[in-house]
């Protein structure tokens, strides 16, 4: 159970933009402490202290949707301009890289310094599915309490490169490492899905809800 | 698929019982005696909840014992709850409200926080419904003594029963009730009251150290609900089970939804996660203080009779547990002795006797659910815990009836005395 | 690193969680939020729900009472009854599911099977097969619930799923879900042998030891319970535990 705190619970805004599973999201924030809203309006980002990009399905799809309900600016100008801490999960971290090769050549939101590149299917089975363990590599508020070889769920086909290895704050390894968790500033990204992933997962979302950051 | 439309009532199948006795003799030849493993350092059985056992054949509570003595900062953690108590003190109607049975680790909260803390509590009983009169004389005792104000909800007798006829054949454990009682009424207090620091007693880490340890500490919350407390039985899923009872006469039984804790800023701790249990101690300073007094416990060896001395069902209840698992209170009280250097091994091998009985207070138990001892068995042994094999042939019948036994024996015998002549 | 993965089963039938006997007679087990709340505090690796009857009564899955335990669940859940079109396991994965179950459409089209496969990924789908003894004639795939014969010859049915795309198969033995009398070892053992996608074994875990013999003697990787957890008190933790205890390699608590 939580410390004493202030009874008013801070704000998070899940970005709805049609994918990902969103209520699995919202209501695991909720428990972890958050007072949660799922929308695409403008009007609740700017409500929102805290800001989680969910996401599952391919990037290109992803982008385009977020264009089509003009999200593209709000982010930006939440994420840029107010500094608020955004979350991408999954998909949704995929989404903070400047780049991915997914189906096509797509540009990212580019927050983090880094870019997408695909598992190895010739030497491995993809996707990477199930529980895998991290390891941590540089210190983050998201993974206080998160002890190495914790085990988190992750269900995916490409990986995150970052030629800036003190952006990356926990690897995992299938084949070889990859970044599980990164961070640059005030945005976050966890491949693995922490609403999925039971207690740890629990851990990390309470983080990025309670502490300041 | 069935052309069913109705569920049939739950009966145990009986399957576990006869495979149980079937597998015996396999079990053998893998470990002991018995078949059943044991820890190198305590007696604890594999067939607990919750034990692993490590490379050398040690179990995880002994593991977590040492982590208790070794690896916990008891002093920060006593800094923290001092911190945490600052927080609310002074600005609520009460400072804290205290989830009180009246058994020893309750009365050994309600102490520590008024005489050492000098809090303004609430005391929240759930009336477990075979409150001993020796142990209702401690309650009394105790909260006049320390001059606290006390709520107690007592559920009703209808159904109590019936949950105790099908927790019992569902999980082999006729205390669901009590269980989830006991754990919503503190919420729903604290709701009422609109007080948010909750103040449980001792988080049992030693007595099911897999679920939580004390590095983690055990949140006392709707997860620990879940996953330790209720028998993974909540009151939705029992409205379900049983027959003429609908939801408001399950709501006893029933946590509040967590939203509206959260809302109100809950704060629900364990005391035993900040300040180091020592039970002998406790009991010591209780009695000498506020003249809490030891009760002669069922199956319970005499050196530990200053606990579970609430409820006039506890023998018949560990006698379950012995069936189930092979070993029960005694032996479990004594594993703590053990890990705490007071005890050894051998000595509490000697023990184990006390929880090979069936108590006497098995008769009014099942007078008052009804059944007879052979179906009784029948439930308890298809709840055996592989590889435990029950030999009634270790039972011992006992010796003696508790002195409340024709208390409740008249009690729950249905006869109306009136003192208006006839 | 692979561990064994422990996999709770859970059946839904007219808004109430049940547990059938060899698809048969069938038990309340609970209500499907609270059950959520139980199976979410209990480690699990991840979790079957199957609504039973949507197939039978010719309907969509009963999303209302999916969407009550799939919100309580922050583990990979696995959904299905009734799925016979993209739309519906769009829906589900959309309500909560990471991977859905065909079972009765995959015989009546089994380019369904690739379809899906093609839609949402391989390990998005897993295929149930539902097998029963017939003396003389070996082990035969039932659908609609365990009330229609196909003629299917299981082994060779679970190599045309793979063939076409499944993910994973969920092999179930109907003489013995419910019965708690212990898996059937040689049906399992069957279909593992004959698929190289993992196979989740079903049906009749009943003493905490039926898993550990599963284990060891069919090399399986997933394991599938249901009675076990519902009428004794042997809860996921516990297995866990008695895996663990036997040396057997499961995620920890």
């Amino acid at each position: 159970m939580s410390l004493p705190r202030d009874i008013v619970r801070r704000r998070v805004t899940v970005v709805d933009y049609g994918m990902g599973n969103l209520r699995s999201v919202a209501k695991y924030v909720s428990r972890a402490g958050g007072e949660v809203r799922i929308s695409a309006d403008r009007a609740d980002l700017e409500w929102a202290e805290r800001i989680i990009l969910p996401g599952v399905g391919a990037f290109p799809d992803a982008m385009a949707e977020l264009e089509r309900r003009e999200l593209i600016n709000p982010l930006r100008d939440m994420v840029e301009g107010e500094k608020k801490p955004l979350l991408g999960i999954c998909l949704g971290m995929e989404l903070l890289a400047q780049f991915s090769p997914e189906v096509r050549d797509t540009r990212g939101m580019g927050w983090v310094d880094a870019e997408m590149k695909p598992f190895d299917r010739a030497s491995m089975r993809v996707p990477h599915v199930g529980w895998n363990q991290i390891t941590n590599r540089n210190p983050c508020p998201l993974l206080e309490g998160v002890e190495d070889g914790s085990f988190f769920y992750f269900v995916h086909s490409f990986h995150m490169v970052s030629h800036r290895p003190e952006l990356v704050t926990a690897t995992s390894r299938y084949g070889h490492d990859f970044t599980a968790v990164i961070q640059q500033g005030n945005v976050y990204g966890t491949q693995f899905h922490p609403e999925k992933s039971q207690s740890a997962g629990f851990l990390l979302l309470r983080n990025f809800i309670e502490k300041d950051l | 698929m069935t052309r069913q439309t109705q569920p049939i009532p739950f009966q145990p199948l009986g399957v576990i019982a006869r495979r149980s006795r079937e597998m015996a003799e396999r079990a053998k030849h893998l470990e002991g005696e018995d078949g059943v493993r044991r820890c190198k350092k305590c007696l604890i059985p594999e067939t607990e909840q919750t034990v692993t056992f490590d490379d050398e054949g040690v179990c995880n509570m002994c593991a977590v014992a040492r982590e208790r003595d070794e690896d916990i900062d008891w002093d920060a953690r006593q800094q923290e709850f001092q911190d945490i108590v600052e927080q609310y003190r002074g600005k609520y109607r009460y400072d804290a409200i205290v989830p009180f049975s009246g058994g020893k680790d309750s009365a050994w909260v309600a102490y520590t926080l008024v005489k050492k803390y000098g809090l303004k509590i609430l005391l929240a009983t759930f009336d477990s419904h075979f409150r001993r009169p020796l142990h209702l004389e401690n309650i009394e005792r105790v909260v006049r003594a320390l001059g606290c104000d006390h709520v107690t909800f007592k559920a009703n007798d209808d159904v109590i029963k019936k949950t105790m006829l099908e927790s019992l054949r569902r999980r082999g454990d006729f205390c669901w009730f009590c269980h989830t009682g006991v754990v919503a009424t503190p919420f729903k207090v604290a709701l009422m009251y609109k007080v948010p620091l909750i103040i449980w007693g001792e988080p049992g880490t030693e007595q099911s150290g897999g679920y939580y340890n004390y590095k983690t500490k055990t949140p006392p919350d709707e997860r620990w609900f879940n996953r330790q407390i209720n028998l993974s039985i909540n009151a939705e899923d029992m409205q379900g089970f049983v027959d003429g009872v609908e939801m408001r006469d399950l709501e006893p039984f029933q946590l509040p939804p967590w939203e509206d804790l959260m809302n109100m800023g809950v704060t629900s701790i364990h005391l035993g996660d900040y300040i180091k249990w020592n039970a002998p101690l406790q009991y010591e300073i209780l009695n000498k203080e506020l003249g809490w007094q030891m009760a002669e416990v069922e199956n319970l060896h005499p050196r530990y009779h200053y606990e579970k001395v609430e409820c006039f069902l506890q023998g018949t209840r560990d006698y379950l547990r012995y069936i189930k698992r092979g070993y029960s209170r005694t032996v479990q009280r004594a594993n703590l002795d053990i890990r705490n250097g007071v005890m050894s091994r051998d000595e509490a091998e000697e023990m184990i006797h006390y929880d090979a009985q069936r108590p006497a207070s098995l008769d009014v138990v099942l007078d008052y659910l009804g059944i007879d001892e052979d179906e009784f068995n029948a439930i308890a042994e298809d709840h055996q815990v592989y590889p435990h094999v029950h030999d009634p042939d270790k039972v011992r019948a006992a010796q003696r009836k508790l002195d409340d036994q024709p208390l409740w024996e008249r009690l729950l015998s249905g006869d109306v005395p009136s003192d208006i002549d006839q | 690193m692979s561990f064994v993965r422990l996999i709770p089963v859970l059946t839904l039938k007219d808004g109430r969680m049940i547990k059938t006997i060899q698809f048969d007679q069938y038990r309340d087990v609970g209500h499907p939020r609270t059950m959520g709340k139980v199976y979410d505090s209990q480690d699990v690796d991840e979790l079957v729900f199957l609504d039973i009857t949507a197939t039978q009564e010719n309907r969509a899955p009963d999303y209302e009472s999916i969407q009550m335990f799939a919100e309580e669940c922050a583990m990979p859940l696995t959904i299905g009854g009734g799925v016979k079109s993209r739309d519906i396991i769009r829906e589900l994965l959309n309500i909560g599911a990471d991977k859905v179950v065909i079972n009765s459409e995959a015989v009546r089209r089994p380019e369904f099977i690739t379809e899906a496969a093609n839609s949402f990924g391989s390990q998005c789908i897993v295929v149930s097969i539902d097998a029963k003894r017939y003396s003389g004639s070996g082990y035969e795939v039932l659908i609609d619930g365990g009330y229609e014969r196909t003629g299917l010859e299981v082994v060779e049915w679970a190599k045309e799923v793979e063939r076409r795309g499944a993910g994973e198969i969920m092999i179930t033995a109907i003489d013995r879900e419910g019965t708690m009398e212990g898996y059937d070892l040689d049906l399992i053992r069957s279909v593992q042998d004959a698929v190289s996608i993992p196979v989740i074994a079903n049906g009749g875990a009943g003493l905490l030891v039926d898993l550990l013999d599963l284990i060891k003697e069919t090399d399986a990787t997933a394991v599938a319970c249901s009675s076990l957890f519902l009428f004794t008190d042997n809860k996921p933790i516990k297995v866990k535990s008695f895996l663990q205890t036997g040396r057997v390699p499961v995620r920890p608590i």
